[in-house]
């Protein structure tokens, strides 16, 4: 294929590759060897190989390219290492100093999957984070992984959101862009709410569905067939798109960047987006637009240890246990 | 909503930087400096202040506007015609919280041929059922769930609305609130009625490191998602009345955009939920082999439990995910717990750390485990786990 695409693609400043592949798969080498041949903006989008027709390279015009590639957005969120959080005894605050600051878990799995999604269907992945200047870290090793462009909202305004407003402030930006899934993870690890996904969902008027851990598209790529987990096992959704899902555990195995992907993550266009430039009224937004207070924080009622005893004699720990818990009625 | 900070009345005791929990206030001199990318404004500092430097200056309230909404109303999961534990926890506990606000109890039941289920909840607490049956419940679907769910509570204005913090009561909730632009706490832990009437909202946060109480000041209804198994049921009175009351809804099948080709129920043969069992034996890393998952099998059996596993156990497929205890897995509370070589992780005790009575089987004696057993052995689960069955079998046959 690629002896024939010098000369098809030289001179051009945009040109799309359709590639008929059976395997579904674009591979990354003959990518690069186009690119150094013809210096122009690449695109590759994926036409189902029927079997009959020999494979063939052409070039589509802008309009096309965007019918047929997916388009993907993954919100994310950095959330601190909750794992490593720890609480000051006397005064039952949070430590939070020298905590490391992480692409929350969950997201890892949407980002994941977004990118297994490009790989095989073609398109392009947007990741969208809401947080300060240093959530940047997030996008990047999320853009890293393989993410193609970013959108960071960052703005004193946005901050203090409470669920409700934090997917108002991501769908505004959200409606903004094209797109045909949007694939949070289930939850933050911090917050552990698991709304922002299903509201930004509403306020986008797109049906969702909620902790996906397997993710097909249909034959015809209009429909999302998904594994949803429920409290009793799973339910096999179908939805068309656009359609948003949420990531959970078992979904797929979050690749690690590697040092090539981590170098053009910096490459990656990245955009801002502050309150002006969201255009929505700042009043709405952030801490003053949420409908829910934190009144108070404290911490949780410790537990205090009790009975410890040493195994010295299982027999004798072992009774004295039974004895214990018969006393307590709880056998 | 706006803290101000009077510099000048700051006598720089630093008392409010000890008590954030944000990590917004940080020592700047001899004064403090506040970031308010951080702060939530919690109110934490001002009530600590003693040089009344720091104000939150908090939204105006239309208190007329808000008493119009009136009753607790509680959504009563079903699934496939049953009603679900977590349904008579909520209607417990609303019975409390209208009963402190001196309204009704409204309980909300969906699905198909289900309505002979508004007796019990009138036995446990509610005053008015409504009852929603059609064929297009009987399985649930977000979209036709929040449509009926929107169409009842916009006209008759609640003042609060309660769910159960199940896979679809998580996947419900926050739909029907932002449909209606309403706040919603999830995975409430505790509720209560302040003197001002409005619901106190406790849940924990930060893996359970810390616990937050959330108001909704000024939207109604308040909406919050309850963990299952924090509140208990209470018993049943059959000589209670109430009203019945049963609303004509159908929904086109245009309506719902998402199909459920297939439910697939994993629970394996004969292996109890966690999530409704009243003892749990629950086995971590310190097992060491699936094939000495025997031993707290045994025991399960003996004491009508579930057994359940820790992550890493989960994960390695030892036992299926329904069992899984902890943050990722099922949040527990049963009557008994008994931990098996299980080290403790906090999203481990998030999971499990308000079961009644907590007992911990582990050879290393600073297991965080233990800070959290009523009763600890330290000891090696396979010499100590015979015995206590052992023991088990003994006590019961003495009955």
């Amino acid at each position: 294929m690629s002896v024939s695409a010098g000369p098809l693609i030289k001179g051009l400043r945009r040109v799309t590759l359709c590639i008929y592949d059976e395997s579904r798969r674009v591979s990354s080498k003959y990518c690069n060897l186009s690119k150094k041949v013809t210096n122009c903006k690449l695109r590759i989008v994926r036409i189902p190989y029927n079997g009959d027709t020999l494979p063939k390279l052409t070039h589509t015009r802008q309009s096309e390219v965007n019918k047929l590639a997916l388009k993907i957005i993954v919100p994310v969120k950095q959330v601190p290492e909750v794992a490593d959080v720890k609480v000051n005894e006397e005064t039952g605050t949070l430590i939070r100093d020298g905590v490391p600051s992480i692409l929350n878990p969950f997201d890892e799995y949407a980002v994941e999957a977004a990118i297994q999604l490009k790989e095989k269907y073609g398109g392009e992945v947007t990741i969208l984070t809401m947080g300060p200047p240093q959530a940047k870290e997030a996008l990047l090793k999320a853009l890293a992984m393989g993410g193609d462009k970013a959108v960071h909202m960052t703005d004193r305004a946005f901050a203090g959101a409470d669920t409700w407003v934090t997917a108002l402030t991501l769908a505004e930006q959200i409606k903004k862009m094209e797109y045909d899934l949007v694939i949070c993870g289930k939850q933050a690890i911090d917050g552990d709410t698991a709304q922002v996904g299903p509201e930004i969902a509403e306020i986008l008027r797109i049906p969702q569905i909620c902790y996906v851990r397997h993710l097909e598209l249909s034959e015809d790529e209009k429909f999302v067939i998904a594994h949803s987990e429920t409290d009793e096992g799973y339910d096999v959704i179908r939805a068309k798109m656009p359609v948003l899902l949420t990531a959970t555990k078992g979904l797929n195995e979050p690749r690690l960047p590697n040092i090539m992907g981590i170098m053009q993550a910096k490459k990656k266009p990245m955009e801002e987006v502050n309150a002006e430039t969201l255009g929505y009224d700042v009043d709405k937004l952030g801490l003053k637009g949420s409908p829910t207070q934190v009144r108070k924080v404290f911490p949780p009622e410790k537990k205090k240890g009790g009975i410890k005893i040493e195994a010295e004699d299982p027999k004798a720990a072992a009774k004295e246990l039974v004895e214990f818990l018969a006393a307590k009625g709880a056998i | 909503m706006t803290l101000e900070y009077d510099i000048d009345a700051c006598t720089g005791c630093m008392l409010c930087t000890k008590v954030c929990n944000f990590g917004a206030i940080e020592k700047d001199g001899d004064k403090v400096k506040f970031n308010m990318d951080l702060c939530v404004l919690c109110g934490s500092c001002e009530e600590v202040c003693k040089d009344d430097a720091i104000h939150i200056e908090r939204k105006i309230i239309d208190k007329e506007a808000l008493a119009e909404y009136k009753d607790v109303w509680v959504w009563c999961e079903t699934s496939e015609g049953r009603l679900r534990g977590v349904a008579l926890e909520l209607v417990t506990k609303g019975r409390e919280l209208a009963d402190k606000l001196g309204e009704k109890l409204v309980a909300i039941l969906i699905g198909h041929e289900i309505e002979a289920h508004a007796e019990t909840l009138i036995h446990h607490g509610a005053d008015h059922v409504l009852v929603v049956d059609d064929k297009s419940f009987e399985q649930y679907t977000t979209d036709a769930y929040t449509i009926a769910l929107n169409t009842l509570i916009a006209p008759r204005k609640p003042a609060i609305v309660l769910y159960g913090a199940t896979s679809h009561g998580r996947d419900l909730a926050p739909r029907v609130a932002a449909r209606m632009a309403l706040g919603l706490t999830a995975d409430c832990t505790g509720l209560d009625i302040d003197d001002e009437r409005q619901l106190v909202q406790t849940r924990p946060a930060f893996g359970g490191n810390i616990m937050a109480e959330i108001l909704s000041p000024y939207t109604r209804p308040q909406m919050a998602t309850v963990r299952p198994n924090v509140f208990k049921p209470g018993e049943p009175d059959t000589s209670r009345n109430g009203k019945i009351e049963k609303v004509e809804m159908t929904i086109s099948p245009v309506q719902i955009r998402t199909r459920v080709l297939e439910s697939v129920n994993e629970f394996v043969e004969g292996m109890k939920s966690v999530e409704e069992a009243d003892v749990i034996v629950c086995s971590g890393r310190g097992i060491k082999d699936p094939s000495n998952l025997d031993l707290p099998k045994q025991l399960a059996e003996l004491l009508d439990a579930a057994v359940g596993g820790s992550r890493p156990i989960v994960d390695l497929g030892w036992l299926p995910p329904s069992q899984q205890v902890g943050q990722s897995g099922r949040t527990v509370c049963p009557k008994l717990y008994i931990a098996l070589g299980i080290s403790g992780a906090i999203q481990h005790l998030a999971g499990m750390s308000s079961s009644d009575i907590i007992v911990a089987i582990n050879k290393d004696p600073e297991a965080p485990i233990f800070e959290v057993a009523d009763f600890g052995i330290v000891g090696d689960i396979f010499t100590v786990l015979p015995e206590v069955i052992e023991a088990v079998k003994k006590i019961q046959a003495e009955r």
